[in-house]
């Protein structure tokens, strides 16, 4: 551990064990491929050994190359007949095809009827509408009229009997007491005392 | 006319491939319609999905493969590249011709079955599992 501390050494350093020290230099990069590989420098030429060496050779044997390429060409021709065959089925049977967009119409027509049958339905049923709320209309302005006509009697019955009661007092008021009658009516009712206490006879003699 | 020939070639810069949605050691894929220039990526969003494909047998030792054959067909008639392995998925369900690596990889595997030496190194045969067993 001193050893690398007092060399200053980077982290990426392999420890293989305590005993012996193995220092492998590993180079980064912040961007790409993390580590630098570790190779000859390209301005250094080939290695003599390496130089004029035969290219391996193909243990396939030839016939069986030209079988696979002849089974090749047979895939690839059934495959394009394969392609145009599926391509205009598709333009002739799907649902974005011919026989699609024909029956995509005659949809859209039966659509349009039954919309057309569904707007004269709703007329005929608007007239009828219309008529029945107009009676309604009708009968609902007769019971109001009812009830204003009623609720205006019940207030004249009342004013009347505000008017006889009005009358009534005002008649009663008439023969009240003032101030200098009052010993008058004083001495006038103790001369003609009251008693309730009598009882009548059949011929009304007390 | 001009209408026809637009909506035959209307897929041609989408291809229709296998997409990675598995897990460490458990593969499964969905095949999807993507457009050719975008990456594989299960986390970029392709046009549409249109099947799956589990590679490992289950336990009828069956691969199982869902297709949407409709959408297929409107993508084959919109002339859409289909790559290797959606291809011969589709061929072996019957819904296009055979591709020619399904026939290679067959006569491969049954001159491998004599022939030692042209074995790929990383399966193991039946038999030879059996033996070790």
């Amino acid at each position: 551990e001193n050893i690398y501390k007092m060399l200053k050494l980077p982290s990426s350093i392999s420890q293989r064990s305590q005993n012996c020290v193995s220092l492998i230099f590993v180079r980064h990069k912040t961007w790409g491929k993390a580590v630098i590989p570790h190779k000859k420098p390209r301005w250094i030429p080939m290695a003599r050994s390496k130089m004029f060496v035969n290219p391996p050779t193909l243990l396939i044997p030839k016939e069986e190359l030209e079988h696979e390429e002849s089974l090749k060409v047979e895939y690839e021709r059934r495959m394009n007949a394969l392609a145009k065959y599926l391509h205009d089925d598709e333009a002739k049977f799907s649902d974005r095809g011919e026989a699609g967009l024909k029956e995509a119409e005659i949809e859209e027509q039966e659509h349009r009827r039954l919309v057309q049958e569904n707007e004269e339905e709703n007329k005929r049923v608007a007239e009828l509408r219309k008529i029945r709320l107009q009676k309604e209309f009708e009968q609902k302005k007769i019971q109001i009229q009812k009830e204003v006509q009623a609720q205006q009697e019940v207030e004249e019955e009342r004013i009347r009997k505000a008017d006889i009661y009005v009358r009534e007092q005002a008649e009663k008021f008439a023969n009240r007491i003032l101030k200098p009658d009052l010993e008058g009516a004083i001495l006038k009712a103790l001369d003609n005392p009251i008693d309730p206490e009598f009882a009548i006879d059949l011929h009304g003699h007390i | 006319m001009s209408q026809a020939a637009s909506s035959a070639t209307k897929y041609a810069r989408h291809c229709l491939r296998l997409s990675h949605w598995g897990c460490k050691n458990r593969p499964f894929y969905h095949i999807v319609v993507a457009k050719k220039s975008f990456p594989n990526r299960h986390y970029i969003d392709p046009v549409e999905q249109v099947g799956t494909f589990d590679p490992l047998p289950n336990s009828n030792n069956e691969k199982l493969c869902a297709l949407n054959l409709e959408r297929l067909h409107h993508y084959i008639a919109g002339g859409i590249t289909i790559e290797e392995p959606v291809a011969q998925l589709l061929g072996l369900a019957g819904f296009t011709p055979n591709h020619p690596s399904t026939y290679a990889q067959a006569w491969r595997n049954r001159e491998a079955l004599t022939d030692d030496s042209k074995r790929r190194k990383n399966v193991i045969l039946k038999e030879i599992q059996e033996e070790t067993n």
